[in-house]
């Protein structure tokens, strides 16, 4: 045990005094999280409030209450159009990202005129797919005050003009940071730099030992194998665990930015309670000890550093394809199925992402836990066994 | 003075002139390539160092030195035969060999990120050392070598000569009774050489049990008592410098040497 410390000390030592470590597994995490959320806030902040720029209106149109209410409502300047055909040039010129028509219409028994409106855009422009979308709205709304009006002419109850009510009732049971839109996306954050967080200095711990020689200095030394593999085992698991924690850091600082996106991407605040706290604690540390055994298995195969980052890339993809699916869970009902507790990685994803939530699933835990912990177990023994297998850490 | 204190107390120049301290009896080693198939590099070497004697073991690159070594520091498991060091049996026990000897080659490397005070604690700790054992064994090899001007200075930024008396430091601060050097002087410049061939020089003065691994004539004809000629994994002669010479009827070592392991006139070897 005590030489498990000693060695654990010393590679955690060396990895904290490595610039890779610092920038790769601490800072890396921290900055990308920080950029990813603020262009998601912006992004988030521009769909609801879209910067239209020029709305076109065709001559006679803009004295509408309705193309009033949209301008107003979508920030944007009224540009009138002697006609169609010219607003519709204009259009195509970019010079209007969409263009309103609108003739009066007669109704008959109505109390009053009519209107109808036409809308012209370029549907792959997203800024002016929303403006449609808002002038829809406007006029259902616009609609539905007409008719109550009409209703009220007539006397009778303006409820008839919507016989069907429907209403949304927010029933999360989460608060804070579960409550905020980018809980879909920090599971998977969380995950990859577990793993990502041991990339940086994994290469280093056996395969670069082995290639400048110092592994052979420790071997000739009365540490036993498993001393050895153990005390490096537990300073690269430290280090994914920080790696991983660097992301909620990230989003701790997007929190408190004073950039005016707190608002928008955390409307309830980023406190957490303390289960899913735990909860995500209790997924993380097995998890990580799962991606160290993997990542100090792939440094003791290779033969040196080359090799070892060839190897590394190629078993990053196995870790990031279930992670980037994990982001699309909560689109399905996925999440609940047996399979999905018994699959690595996807499990801890939906537990953390449940735990996020406030709607953790106690045996989804239990079974993300045993499965990482016995992957943990299994990748250790490889290592251990690799380090007794003289052909894999003698050659170079 | 101070040289003859960090290589320990003569101890083991007490245990008598014959006393074997490393001992191999048809010790083989073979391996297997994907491509040669199976490659023998070691074959029934047979051989004995003693205390306060230096051991040669002279050979091309290639010929089967290294993985004599690592057999005998337990890095590799013999094939074949049996290999004991201070009297302990390299496969029965490994760790008790791993305690009493001491390695050092120029391919082994430092750690680049520690300090040279930080590479001797910790090897000191793994050879079990601690409190004022540790620091009173630091403080004489960081007297002895000359270490004090870059002792806190990481590894990274030492010189190629300031290395190696880190690695020499590392490689008796437990005070082994048996030292293994590997090629040693390989790629250094002559004062680093000489430093490290007066550095072997001082451990036979204090009774150590000397393996020393070249290709370097007049090295071994410098330091060597009894010297060993390994060819292609077999041994082709064995005696002192002088025996050796008269073995093969030649009147330099280096001509010996070739006659030993059959080289051919033209750069090919039998």
């Amino acid at each position: 045990m005590k030489l498990i410390q000693h060695v654990f000390s010393k590679e955690l030592r060396e990895m904290f005094r490595d610039k890779r470590v610092i920038t790769g597994a601490f800072l890396g995490p921290v900055i990308l999280i920080i950029f990813l959320l603020t262009l998601f806030g912006f992004l988030d902040k521009a769909v609801k409030e879209p910067s239209i720029g020029k709305i076109g209106v065709v001559q006679g149109g803009e004295k509408s209450p309705l193309i009033q209410a949209l301008s107003l409502g979508l920030k944007a300047e009224v540009d009138v159009v002697p006609t169609l055909q010219e607003g519709r040039q204009r259009l195509r010129q970019s010079q209007v990202k969409i263009l309103f028509h609108v003739v009066p219409r007669k109704i008959e028994g109505a109390a009053q005129e009519g209107q109808e409106m036409t809308a012209y855009f370029d549907r792959n422009e997203q800024v002016a797919l929303i403006a449609a979308q808002a002038a829809q709205a406007a006029v259902q709304k616009q609609n539905s005050v007409m008719v109550q009006q009409s209703l009220q002419g007539a006397g009778l109850s303006p409820d008839l003009s919507e016989p069907v009510m429907f209403r949304i009732e927010n029933e999360s049971a989460s608060r804070g940071l579960g409550a905020s839109t980018i809980v879909s996306l920090l599971p998977y954050l969380i995950i990859i730099w577990a793993f990502y967080g041991g990339f940086s200095i994994v290469s280093d711990l056996v395969a670069g030992e082995k290639e400048r020689g110092t592994l052979e200095t420790l071997l000739i030394s009365p540490i036993r194998r498993i001393e050895i593999v153990w005390g490096k085992f537990i300073a690269l698991s430290i280090v994914c665990l920080l790696s991983s924690l660097s992301s909620l850091v990230g989003v701790l600082i997007v929190g408190i930015l004073p950039i005016g996106l707190a608002k928008t991407l955390f409307p309830d605040g980023i406190q957490m309670g303390i289960g899913p706290i735990l909860a995500i604690t209790a997924t993380l540390v097995p998890l990580v000890a799962f991606f160290s055994g993997l990542l100090l298995a792939i440094s003791a195969f290779a033969k040196n550093m080359r090799e070892c980052q060839t190897y590394l890339t190629l078993v990053s993809f196995l870790v990031l394809i279930p992670a980037i699916f994990s982001q699309f869970i909560g689109f399905t009902d996925l999440g609940k199925a047996t399979w999905v507790q018994f699959a690595p990685i996807l499990n801890s994803s939906v537990v953390i992402r449940d735990a996020l939530l406030n709607k953790l699933n106690g045996q989804a835990l239990l079974i993300c836990m045993a499965v990482n912990i016995l992957l943990a177990l299994v990748m250790l023994r490889i290592v251990v066994r690799m380090f007794h297998r003289e052909e894999i850490l003698v050659r170079t | 003075m101070r040289r003859a204190a960090i290589l320990g107390p003569r101890k083991a120049a007490e245990l008598k002139y014959t006393a074997r301290m490393v001992r191999t009896e048809a010790l083989s080693k073979s391996f297997y390539d994907p491509k040669k198939g199976e490659v023998r590099a070691v074959v029934d070497v047979s051989i004995e160092a003693h205390p306060g004697r230096i051991f040669g073991l002279l050979g091309v690159n290639g010929a089967g030195k290294t993985t004599l070594l690592r057999m005998l520091s337990t890095v590799l498991r013999p094939t074949s035969g049996r290999a004991e060091v201070a009297g302990v049996d390299v496969v029965a026990d490994p760790g008790r060999v791993r305690a009493s000897i001491g390695f050092l080659s120029t391919s082994t490397a430092l750690y680049g990120r520690l300090s040279a005070r930080e590479v001797l604690e910790y090897f000191g700790g793994l050879y079990g050392l601690q409190g004022e054992a540790l620091r009173q064994r630091m403080e004489l090899a960081i007297e002895t070598l000359r270490l004090n001007e870059f002792l806190d200075r990481l590894c990274d930024k030492l010189s190629t000569g300031q290395k190696q008396r880190v690695s020499i430091a590392r490689t008796i601060l437990h005070d082994p009774p048996v030292l293994f050097f590997d090629e040693p002087t390989a790629g250094l410049d002559v004062m680093n050489s000489q430093t490290i061939m007066e550095f072997i020089e001082g451990a036979r003065q204090n009774g150590k049990t000397v393996i020393f691994s070249t290709h370097i004539m007049s090295e071994a004809e410098r330091l060597c008592d009894d010297v060993t000629v390994i060819h292609e994994g077999t041994l082709r002669g064995r005696g002192s410098v002088e025996e050796l010479k008269s073995q093969a009827g030649e009147t330099s070592l280096e001509k010996a040497f070739l006659k030993l392991a059959d080289y051919t006139p033209g750069g090919v070897s039998a």
